[in-house]
Parts: structure tokens; C-alpha cells; sequence
């Protein structure tokens, strides 16, 4: 019986000539790339997402006149600054509108600090030697006092303070975190750039939708493949193990490039031609900066994702799993980083903020070494490559 | 522990191994298993476990041989995978297609997996489709196929490409009588086109009629081959005759020709008398015989075989056993 509207033909042979076999990889991540951006659920995330963290970012850089590109646009703070503190100083614009308000490093007070008013911490607090509280409400985390803060010895901030009173030492301030408030001192102030999460690229969200994404994007990457056990037609075909691991990472990379590379880019360049000031020159350099971010953003999830994804046929299971078990590790670091702050560096938010950081010409909070980070992030990625790539061999000679 | 059965020297032959042994743990998968594989169908025959995927696998270069030689077109599999790939069709007896794609974009990408550009693996898709009879449905997500259009996209995937060397594992699995004709009307088709064809499958009359050449293999070691039509002839100088006559004259004619046959077996069906024969003596001799006994010959033919005989014969028997 013939189909409907078919006339058979005879065997024809094929006398085209083929392409490099180098290159077949790079069908698997057309592929890649295209399907995704057939997905309803990565298209979904990716508007949502562009809306959210890049297009109003985008539009007040047109909008909101500023002199310059600057590091402290991409990851909020300002440039190191040392001066004393021999007056109450107060703070009435915006946070980090005042260097003198900004600390960065150890903040040390000899003497005795006060807030009249409220003191909001936003992150980790602690303290060398006796710290006083009086009328006050304190939380790990967030602290907020009602009244004043009194402090002898050492006080490191990694958050953000939002004092609403008076902070008032003798002696030298040196923390990470930013202060708004009025402060009176004896000593300096040593303010450096502060990350508190005020930047385009630390505002937080960026990262959480990154994580989504990457949550979508892998979860069929490699299930689907085992769910149809269609491994064996890319193997039975020119493609190497390698080929197809490298050829999928690239176009999921692909497609998370266009949300974690090429919208910071755009911003960047928008920022750059929307400027007032003359000096374009660190413009460029902060705009080369923001697209290694991106780069470094749209790859660091990946390999989880390849990870997990290739350890169940269930893209859902995948996908989940995925969200999951890197919220799971910054619950992990939240818990324990109480006893050593070295586990902040399992939180993979942490990972990607404090390379932001580093790359653009910040400091590590107190206690955590560079060295340190490299080594979690080297872990983040390479260990999931190597466990993806070496189960995906073992299936492709599967059935 | 028996001696491996002397594969035929084909010079022309696309695909040859020699002494391959695959292992998979303690299992002996193949076991010094040497054969060659001529242009044209080849059937590839045994029973479960026998070896017969891990031999197209290891042709693949997906699994490695722990020892001997696997050529393909001259190529070391092993060294030398993608030229050996690109000649290579392989369709898998299990499910693997990728069902969230249509035919149309399934079978392209592995058209351009295989060295196709994208325009020429879109039109050589739609070329192979058609070929196999799928029409518009190949627009319909795979998932959403029967089993007998799955086998037709299998088919198709393998031969996009125009691979010199084909594949087939259990082709007709799944397929009802109508399917499991067509595709064998597919694979004789393809196989005109002078294509080096090895149909692995269970069903051995369907062998019988495309193949022209036969492997058997058993507990991975090769323990017959040969082309189909000399495996299903049962020897020299067996014969089946079909008769008509009195009952005396039959008698007659049996006593004429026992000098020179030995009559094997005879039955009565519906007033004429079958016969198998077997000896040396000259055909004529019979013909003469007839004639001299009142007796009509109707038939008169050399006694065959069908592959199934063979099969339980050679396995039976236990030709290349005993290790």
C-alpha cells in the first residue's frame, strides 16, 4: 500500500562532498541552540529575566546622566579612600553617595561606637574584643538597633549598614560593607570599593535568573538523549565522545550567552555612549571586563547542569535537580560559614560575586584568599565536567 | 577445542575481521571471530547473545576488540573513526530516535552529523522520506509514531548519508506482515545499488529472500558462511521428484533406480507420489527409468533447504563448538 501522497522513488545515491569532521561539533550546538530557543520554558525565563535584570537597567543608563563608565557601575562602591573621621559625619543621600561612609577591609574602633537611631547590618557581622549593645536588637545576618551600638575592638562588616543613627569611635575604620549614617570618629576611615550588591551586575537577580536558566536549558541537554537512547545514532556517525560533550556545553553556553553576555555588553556600551565625561579609555577596559563576566556567568552553572542532566532520563527530575542542588549548597555555606567564613566560598552565589569583585579591582571580604576561590570555582567546573563527560562516555557504548 | 572455520578469501569483500575478540568483563562476547563481508545483502544470523551486535559495534569502533583485526574498506576502525563513520550506516534494532524532533529535522541532523551541508541534508532528507514512503507526517513530532513509521525513519537516518556500508539490526522488528514486506522491498532496492548490506535478524525466511550471502555465528565465533543458495542446497546428489503412476510402476521404477539411488523418503499426496533420492548416478539415469516403468515424472529437482533448516542443522550439529 502507498502513502497517501507519495511517489515512491528508487535508491538515489548522494554525490555531495562532506564537510570537515572537525566541525560536526559544531552541528550539535546549532542543535543546541535551536531548540532551546524553540523552548517555551527557556523563552519564558529569558524574557522575564531580560525585563527584570538588563532592560531597566539598560534604560536608566540612557536616562540617568553620569560622567562615566565606572567599576562601581558594574559592582557598586567607589575607589579606595583613606581620611579621618574627627567629626560626626551625616549621611542624607543615597548609600554610597559618602567615601567617608564606605569601609572596606577590618574596621577597628578603639573607643566606643554609638547609633542614636536605628542600625540596619545587611550581612555578616563580627567583632575582636567586647562588643556592647545597649537597648539594642541583634540578629546574625541582619542587625538592626534601636538606640545605640557601643564597640571596643574590631568590628568586620560584609554587608551593607543602613545606620539611621550615629555611629560614633575613636580610632580606625576599616570594613567591607557600606555605612549610611553619621559617624564620629577620632581616627580614619579607609573606604574601598564596596560590594554591596548595588551594581548591574551584583544586583543579585542576575545571578538567580542565570541559575534558572541554566536550570532550563540543561535539563533535556543530555536526558533526552538517554531518555531515547539516541546516543547510539550520534556515535554510530562521526562524533566522538568529546565531540558531543563539547558540542552540547557550547550551545547551551550559547544561548546563556545571550542573556549573561550580550545584555551587560549592550549596557555597557549604552552607559559608554551616554556619558559626559571625556575619558573613554577605562570605558573600554570596564566594557572588555563586563564581557569576561559574562563569559565567566554563562559557563559557571554549566557543567552542574551537564552534570545532573546526564544522570537521569527525567527532564524534569533534571531540571529541578539542578535549582536544587545549588540552592542546597547555599544553605550549606549559610549554615556553616558561621564557624568558618571559608565556607562562604561553597555558595555558588558567592563564587560568581566575589570573581565580579576580583575582576573588577575589589578586594575579597576579610578571611577569604583568591587562591581560595580559584580553587572553588575550578571545583564548581571541572569536577562536574569530568563526572558528565565520563558517564556520557559509558552510555554512548551503551545498548 | 575446535578450529575456526575458514572464512572464504574475498578480495572485494568491504568488511573483513580477522581473530576478533571482544570482551565484557568475564563475558566472551566475540570470540577470535573472523569473517568477510562481500558487496551485496548479507544476512548475519544467530541466536541471542550469539554476538552479532557486538560485532556491528565493534565495526563501529564503539566497542574495542581485545584482540585481532577489524578492516573496513581498509580502515582500522579503531584509528581511523570518522573515515570509517562517514562510510558507515548503522540503523539499531532498539528504540533511539530522538522523538521530540519530526523526521524532517531528525534525519537532516544526522545528515549533517555525517558531513552534509545544511541545504544538501534537507533535500537529501526529504529524497530518503520519500523513498521510505513516509509522507506528511514527517512533519509530526516522532514521538507520536507507530512502531512501523519509527522502523522507516530508522531506515532513513542510515542511509541519508549514502553510506557504502550498511547496517541493519533486526530491521523488521515490530512490523506487521505488510511493514516487515515493505521494508525487505526497502532493503532489496538499496541493496541493487551495489551497497555492502548486513541484515542482522531473527526472522530467518526474511533473510532467505533478501541475502544473497549468509553468516551464522554462535557464542561470538563464526560457525558457517557461505552464500544462501549453496547453504540452503542440501548436498550433491539429493533430488526430489514428484510422480504419477500405478502402484506397480512406481515400484518398478524405485526397483530401476536403486543401483544408482538410494531412496530416502517417500510420501503419497493426493495420488502422486513424492520422492527424495540420493546418490551419485546420472540424471538421465532417472529420466530413462521413467520412461521404462509407465511412470510420469513431473517434477525433478535438486532437494533444497530453507535457511531455518540450516540454522537448526549448523547449531544443532554444533559446528564451530566446543570451546
Amino acid at each position: 500500500m502507498r502513502a497517501v501522497g507519495i511517489n515512491r522513488i528508487e535508491y538515489r545515491p548522494w554525490k555531495g562532498r562532506r564537510t570537515d569532521p572537525n566541525r560536526r561539533l559544531l552541528v550539535i550546538s546549532e542543535n543546541v541552540l535551536r531548540r532551546n530557543l524553540a523552548s517555551k520554558g527557556v523563552l519564558l525565563v529569558l524574557i522575564v529575566g531580560l525585563i527584570l535584570v538588563h532592560i531597566f537597567s539598560i534604560i536608566g543608563a540612557v536616562f540617568f546622566p553620569h560622567e562615566a563608565l565606572t567599576n562601581a557601575d558594574m559592582i557598586g562602591g567607589q575607589a579606595p579612600t583613606v581620611e579621618p573621621i574627627n567629626a560626626t559625619r551625616n549621611v542624607t543621600g543615597p548609600l554610597g553617595v559618602d567615601p567617608a561612609l564606605l569601609v572596606n577591609g577590618s574596621f577597628t574602633v578603639v573607643g566606643d561606637v554609638s547609633v542614636e537611631g536605628t542600625l540596619t547590618l545587611t550581612g555578616a557581622l563580627a567583632g575582636n574584643g567586647s562588643m556592647v549593645f545597649a537597648r539594642t536588637l541583634f540578629q546574625m545576618g541582619n542587625v538592626t538597633t534601636q538606640g545605640y551600638l557601643s564597640l571596643e575592638g574590631t568590628l568586620t562588616i560584609d554587608g551593607t549598614i543602613f545606620g539611621k543613627g550615629t555611629i560614633s569611635g575613636t580610632g580606625h575604620m576599616n570594613g567591607t560593607g557600606m555605612v549610611s549614617g553619621n559617624v564620629t570618629g577620632g581616627g580614619t576611615t579607609t573606604s574601598g570599593p564596596t560590594f554591596v550588591g548595588g551594581g548591574y551586575l551584583t544586583s543579585g537577580l542576575l545571578v538567580i535568573f542565570t541559575m534558572l536558566l541554566a536550570a532550563v536549558v540543561c535539563s533535556d541537554i543530555i536526558a533526552d538523549d538517554m531518555a531515547d537512547s539516541s546516543f547510539v545514532l550520534y556515535f554510530s556517525r562521526p562524533v566522538r565522545t568529546i565531540d558531543y560533550f563539547v558540542g552540547k556545553f557550547t550551545g547551551a553556553a550559547l544561548v546563556m550567552g545571550l542573556f549573561c553576555v550580550l545584555p551587560p555588553m549592550v549596557y555597557a556600551l549604552v552607559m559608554l555612549g551616554t556619558q559626559t565625561g571625556s575619558d573613554y579609555g577605562g570605558g573600554l577596559v570596564i566594557l572588555g571586563k563586563t564581557i569576561l563576566a559574562g563569559v565567566f556567568t554563562a559557563v559557571f552553572f554549566l557543567p552542574f547542569g551537564l552534570m545532573v542532566s546526564s544522570l537521569t532520563d527525567r527532564k524534569a527530575y533534571a531540571g529541578v535537580g539542578i535549582f536544587m542542588s545549588l540552592f542546597v549548597l547555599t544553605i550549606i555555606s549559610g549554615i556553616f560559614s558561621r564557624g568558618s567564613r571559608e565556607w562562604l566560598l561553597v555558595d555558588p552565589f558567592n563564587m560568581v560575586s566575589y570573581a565580579y569583585r576580583l575582576l573588577f579591582g575589589g578586594s575579597l571580604p576579610s578571611g577569604l584568599h583568591a587562591s581560595h576561590l580559584a580553587v572553588a570555582i575550578s571545583l564548581v567546573i571541572v569536577v562536574p565536567l569530568i563526572a558528565a563527560y565520563f558517564w556520557i562516555g559509558r552510555k554512548g557504548a551503551g545498548k | 577445542m575446535t578450529e575456526p572455520i575458514p572464512v572464504p578469501a574475498q578480495a572485494e569483500a568491504l568488511v573483513q575481521a580477522t581473530d576478533v575478540t571482544v570482551r565484557f568483563g568475564d563475558v566472551l562476547a566475540l570470540d577470535r571471530f573472523s569473517t568477510s563481508v562481500p558487496p551485496g545483502i548479507t544476512g548475519l544470523l544467530g541466536p541471542n547473545g550469539a554476538g552479532k551486535s557486538t560485532f556491528i559495534k565493534a565495526v563501529l569502533g564503539l566497542v574495542v576488540p581485545e584482540s585481532g583485526t577489524i578492516r573496513v574498506d581498509g580502515v582500522d576502525p579503531q584509528r581511523e573513526m570518522t573515515k570509517v563513520r562517514d562510510r558507515v550506516g548503522y540503523m539499531p534494532e532498539h528504540d533511539c530516535l530522538i522523538t521530540s524532533m519530526d523526521p524532517v529535522l531528525m534525519v537532516s541532523y544526522m545528515g549533517q552529523l555525517s558531513g552534509m551541508t545544511r541545504k544538501d541534508s534537507i533535500q537529501r532528507t526529504h529524497e530518503v522520506l520519500d523513498f521510505v514512503a513516509l509522507g506528511e507526517e514527517r512533519y509530526r513530532p516522532i514521538a507520536s509514531y507507530s512502531t512501523g513509521m519509527r522502523q522507516k525513519v530508522k531506515l532513513a537516518q542510515a542511509i541519508v548519508h549514502d553510506p557504502s556500508i550498511l547496517f541493519l539490526d533486526e530491521p523488521t522488528n515490530g512490523l506487521d506482515p505488510q511493514g516487515r514486506d515493505e521494508m525487505l522491498a526497502l532493503i532489496e532496492k538499496i541493496g541493487a545499488s551495489g551497497k555492502t548490506i548486513l541484515v542482522s535478524s531473527h526472522i530467518l525466511h526474511e533473510i532467505e529472500r533478501v541475502s544473497q550471502q549468509v553468516i551464522i555465528i554462535d557464542r561470538g565465533r563464526l560457525v558457517k558462511q557461505g552464500s544462501t543458495r549453496a547453504l540452503m542446497s542440501s548436498g550433491e546428489g539429493r533430488f526430489r521428484l514428484k510422480l504419477r503412476g500405478n502402484k506397480q510402476a512406481i515400484e518398478a521404477f524405485t526397483a530401476g533406480i536403486r543401483p544408482a539411488f538410494e531412496v530416502v523418503s517417500t510420501s503419497d499426496e493426493s495420488g502422486q507420489m513424492s520422492m527424495l533420492v540420493a546418490g551419485k548416478g546420472d540424471s538421465a539415469a532417472i529420466f530413462s527409468q521413467a520412461g521404462r516403468a509407465g511412470v510420469q515424472l513431473r517434477y525433478f529437482g535438486p532437494d533444497t533447504l530453507t535457511l531455518e533448516d540450516v540454522f537448526v542443522q549448523v547449531l544443532d550439529g554444533g559446528e564451530g563448538r566446543g570451546h
